[in-house]
């Protein structure tokens, strides 16, 4: 009887927090728009800007999930900084769905907080007509760090010894190193981020991206967090640093805030939002797919990956082991179309898609695979990435000064004998160089001419290869077109894919031991060792 | 050891020389116009089932027409490749002429697409052979498809061929496809030899386009910044000569600022307000500010 009882207490405690949850609702103040959303998670958005703290008009305020307040109580969760001057207003649809609709001038900028009764979510979408003047378009989810510890460690930067690289990439003390931008993953590769405390999850769950800009390889932070702080969760709608494209406009981004009690979270469904009538909402029925039959002349070892892209959006899928592919749901429009072998565009069309239709594309054979010409020798393969080199794998989550890594060099590779790993991924003028390659000819090899090849996957500060063969120093190119920011010191090694190629006079080469070096060349001064002229490594090769 | 500032800068005495002939271009298509796409657009098809049309054949077929002849008649809208394959090894193989006769047996809505197989395998390996099978090509939509893919391909390897070659075509979208593509990898390639290059074009939109290529691409590393303002001041169109000036006012605020303010002060070309605008930027101090 004694345990009867207990087991009756302990079902009606069970039971009380969710008898004990509110109704979905809005309660309006004159400051505040509080939400209820009926599933534990209670928000409210400001609707003036108060004098007294640093939230404002337009910022989530408070952010309470099962009776806790996990909103940081002095800033606010806002986009950037927050939108300057802006107009807050409700709209209840019934007992289903409560839309906050945030107008602000600058960029024409209108972003919604939406709730759905039952969903412990904030359901978020932005549009604007221009970019605004803050610059890159960020949601920042501010949550105190004490109540959300568990993060990606890359970007946590507790216990940092200072910055080592401008004012956001730092030092620990065992020479390691954090920064938000080592948060990053390839826009293809992530559907949420976020971070866990004591019963509790916070998760910012992305929507297709399709307002977001520089393809399915592109990187940029989602996280950043330090004890004494905050734990700050990123929506990334537009981001600048390596950005080899320009930023779309006038598209709505839809991401959502969702809560769990510590689980990962599951994609929600948006598919309620077309009742809302939301500014740059594109419904299914106004949307079209391409269906693809088929990819002939791939390399089995590499994943390909099928890009979209047009001014206004883009989109992405992989292909299947056949070769076939599909995209349902994108904006009428034509696009050109890429295929990428790795990260690699080995095939570029454009394709037409019209709402409400299928457009099937039949098999397209790839002749542009730089891999299929015939070589006397290659250091890595044509991938787009140097993920095969010597750190690699390493260059997107750490700075390249990292104790993790392996010493940079300057590499003495031998055709032949050494491993591809050894060859290091990127060149540093101020740090690894030159890299040298020493390779045999026979004597019919060394009396021809011969390509060379550099391909590299990003350049900083205008750095590009200078070669010399046996002492013979070949044409300087010039430099490459990329984005103007920081590249291989933020977790990026991927730009602009470029090749460099020279026509090498048989008179340059020898019968048996050549010697070919590769060093960096600028017009720009260095700003410091890793911040000097530099490049990622694609592949290198000697044509036959 | 080569000496490209030598190379460079007579390549640069030579333009200033005023060794400019007259322009072989019969029109002024702007090169700078937006790049068509690299390959023509693949029109939709409508996925058939491949058992219903297939051929009973007395004999395998032995010959590549035969080969080809019967995969089409397996596949007439080629869904799933493999006439288009066929072709491709053929190219693979060298035996281009063989593949590109082989097109005329296919439906002619397959013809641009099996062209820029065929050519963009042709002019990589023998591009003079290449544009001149163009030729043959009657179909307006078929040689641009077919001269597209080739441009692409030899602009690999030989942006300075394929720079002589388009300058040299009809003026349209095509020619102004090509030299955009090669003047851009030439610039990129070979600075030096392109400048070489540049020095025999007359004044005009072409000049301007590469010049400005040129300009924007190289730094320190393959000239100094006075031989680059030789050039931005050899460009015709205002626009383009100031935005390539600006360019190297960037480089030159580095290396020599008292050199630039000096040269701002007493360009003839500048007009005031751009004067002003320049001035203003030397005074600046650089910024390397991170994005957040």
């Amino acid at each position: 009887m004694k345990f009867i009882t207990s087991c009756l207490l302990l079902l009606a405690v069970l039971l009380l927090p969710a008898s004990s949850r509110a109704a979905f609702g809005l309660t309006t103040t004159t400051d505040l728009y509080t939400v209820d959303t009926g599933a534990g998670l209670v928000f409210s958005v400001r609707r003036t800007d108060p004098s007294n703290n640093t939230q404002a008009a337009g910022d989530i305020s408070s952010l309470k999930f099962n009776g806790v307040e996990y909103q940081n109580q002095t800033k606010g969760s806002q986009i950037g900084v927050g939108l300057g001057a802006a107009t807050v207003s409700v709209t209840t649809y019934g007992t289903s769905y409560i839309k906050i609709t945030v107008n602000a001038t600058d960029g024409g900028m209108t972003h919604y907080y939406m709730a759905k009764n039952g969903d412990p979510n904030v359901y978020m979408a932005t549009y604007f007509t221009s970019e605004p003047s803050l610059g890159n378009v960020r949601y920042i989810t501010r949550i105190p760090y004490s109540l959300l510890p568990n993060g990606p460690a890359p970007s946590d930067l507790s216990g940092n010894t200072g910055a080592i690289e401008s004012s956001d990439v730092f030092g620990m003390s065992d020479g390691t190193t954090r920064s938000k931008h080592y948060s990053n993953h390839r826009q293809m590769d992530w559907t949420y981020t976020g971070a866990t405390g004591s019963s509790v999850g916070i998760w910012m769950v992305k929507g297709n991206q399709e307002g977001m800009s520089g393809g399915p390889f592109y990187r940029s932070l989602i996280n950043q967090a330090s004890s004494g702080a905050d734990q700050e969760v990123y929506e990334m709608v537009n981001y600048g640093e390596a950005q080899p494209e320009a930023f779309r406009t006038s598209v709505l981004n839809t991401y959502t805030l969702v809560f769990t009690t510590g689980g990962a979270p599951s994609v929600p469904d948006l598919s309620w939002q077309s009742n809302l009538g939301l500014i740059g909402y594109v419904a299914s029925t106004g949307r079209g797919n391409v269906v693809g039959v088929g990819i002939s002349g791939r390399d089995t070892a590499y994943q390909y990956v099928v890009g979209f892209a047009n001014s206004q959006a883009q989109y992405w899928c992989t292909a299947t082991s056949s070769g076939s592919y599909s995209y349902y749901g994108m904006i009428p429009g034509t696009y050109t179309q890429t295929i990428y072998k790795g990260e690699l565009a080995v095939w570029t069309g454009s394709v037409t898609v019209t709402a409400g239709q299928s457009t099937a594309l039949h098999t397209i054979t790839i002749t542009g695979d730089p891999s299929s010409t015939a070589t006397i020798w290659r250091i890595g393969n044509w991938d787009g990435t140097p993920n095969e080199f010597l750190n690699g794998t390493k260059l997107t989550t750490m700075h390249p000064q990292d104790t993790r890594l392996s010493n940079w060099g300057p590499v003495t590779y031998t055709v032949g004998s050494s491993s591809t790993g050894s060859f290091p991924a990127a060149q540093f003028r101020a740090a690894n160089s030159p890299t040298t390659v020493s390779f045999t000819l026979t004597s019919a090899q060394a009396a021809a001419a011969h390509t060379l090849k550099i391909g590299i996957t990003c350049a900083y500060n205008n750095g590009r290869p200078q070669a010399t063969i046996n002492g013979h120093t070949l044409s300087n190119p010039a430099a490459s077109s990329q984005p103007g920011t920081r590249s291989l010191t933020i977790g990026s090694y991927r730009e602009n894919n470029t090749t460099f190629s020279w026509s090498v006079p048989a008179a340059d080469f020898v019968t048996g031991a050549n010697t070919l070096t590769i060093t960096p060349i600028s017009g720009n001064a260095d700003l410091g060792t890793w911040l000097s002229a530099s490049w990622g490594y694609d592949c290198v090769e000697l044509d036959n | 050891m080569r000496s490209n500032h030598l190379l460079l800068a007579l390549a640069f005495g030579v333009c200033l020389a005023g060794g400019l002939g007259h322009f072989l271009a019969t029109g002024g298509k702007k090169v700078a116009e937006a790049p068509a796409l690299a390959s023509p657009f693949h029109a939709p098809v409508k996925t058939v089932a491949h058992a219903e049309t297939v051929p009973v054949a007395d004999a395998p077929p032995t010959t590549d027409a035969e080969k080809f002849q019967a995969l089409l008649a397996a596949d007439p809208a080629d869904v799933d490749g493999q006439a288009a394959g066929l072709l491709d090894e053929l190219c693979r193989a060298g035996k281009f002429e063989a593949a590109f006769k082989l097109v005329g047996e296919a439906p002619a809505e397959l013809h641009a697409e099996f062209f820029e197989i065929i050519f963009s395998r042709w002019a990589q390996a023998r591009p003079q052979d290449a544009v001149q099978a163009l030729a043959a090509i009657t179909d307006a939509t078929e040689h641009s498809a077919a001269l597209r893919a080739a441009a692409d391909s030899w602009n690999l390897n030989g942006a300075g061929g394929l720079a002589t070659y388009a300058i040299g075509l009809p003026a349209g979208k095509d020619r102004d496809y090509a030299l955009g593509l090669a003047l851009d990898n030439w610039s990129l390639q070979d600075p030096t030899a392109l400048a070489t290059w540049l020095n025999t074009l007359p004044p005009g939109e072409e000049f301007d386009y590469g010049a400005a290529m040129m300009i924007a691409r190289t730094d320190g590393a393959n000239r100094t910044p006075e031989l680059a303002l030789k050039w931005v001041e050899n460009i015709n169109a205002p626009s383009v000569r100031y935005d390539s000036f600006l360019r190297v006012l960037a480089e030159w605020k580095q290396t020599d600022p008292a050199a630039a303010q000096q040269y701002v002060a007493n360009a003839p070309w500048l007009e005031q307000s751009q004067r002003q605008a320049a001035t203003a930027y030397l005074s600046t101090t650089r910024q390397d500010t991170p994005q957040e």
